[in-house]
């Protein structure tokens, strides 16, 4: 099982990226612009038993609360982590990012979970792979990748 | 397009999201219960439960009693 974010997005400055991608090979199929609530608090319960996890993003008040969530897997410290940090890490300014690429030997099929950097233009931006599909028309066989990037 | 979000899901994005929460009443009056949510949040429900009681609450009904779960602070 893959967490939702192995680093928070406020974060990934600090990250290696598993993938550095060259403009060359790579097109631009898509961007998908979306803004969402800048949730910095939510409150994580479990339901029958469990704990009260209150996780706030670390530098916060923790003043704008997202709707609290639910679950009956939430039993543990480090389950309200990892919950929490699905909902505050799907927040403010993003862009779903499809790139289209061949599957070359150097990069395989690259699988959602990785953290893939990519030339957007002048700049480098980084992103965490979301869904892959293939395509396989003769002779190319060429991947889509989506990913998630926090502008 | 081939390379659009799940469709499904983003027509069940559109619809209206309808969270189980968990607040403290505060008063109740007529019918209705007024709660205190973690957070700050105050929401009034139909239902029934007396003042001080943990309760369950969606869409603007009282679904029952919460138990009372210890609190973890956790930064990330």
């Amino acid at each position: 099982m893959l967490p939702r974010y192995p680093v928070a997005p406020w974060d990934w400055a600090g990250v290696t990226p598993d993938l550095e991608l060259p403009s060359a090979p790579v097109v631009v199929e898509g961007v998908q612009w979306q803004s969402k609530a800048a949730y910095n608090r939510v409150f994580v319960r479990g339901d029958g038993a469990g704990i009260v996890g209150q996780v706030t993003r670390t530098g916060t008040a923790g003043e704008v609360t997202a709707p609290m969530v639910v679950d009956q897997l939430i039993t543990a410290a480090a389950a309200a982590r990892q919950r929490g940090l699905a909902v505050l890490g799907d927040t403010g300014q993003q862009a779903a990012v499809s790139l289209s690429l061949p599957v070359l030997a150097e990069t395989g099929l690259i699988l959602p979970g990785k953290f893939v950097r990519y030339v957007d233009g002048a700049t480098e931006r980084l992103g965490l792979v979301r869904s892959t599909s293939l395509a396989w028309e003769q002779p190319k066989l060429r991947q889509t990748i989506t990913l998630e990037t926090h502008i | 397009m081939a390379t659009q979000s799940n469709l499904y899901k983003a027509f069940l994005g559109l619809l209206p999201q309808r969270p189980l929460q968990v607040g403290t009443v505060t008063a109740v009056a007529d019918g209705l219960v007024t709660l205190d949510l973690p957070g700050g949040a105050s929401i009034k429900a139909r239902g029934t439960a007396t003042v001080g009681q943990l309760v369950f609450v969606r869409d603007g009904v009282v679904e029952g009693v919460a138990e009372a779960l210890s609190i973890v602070t956790i930064d990330v």
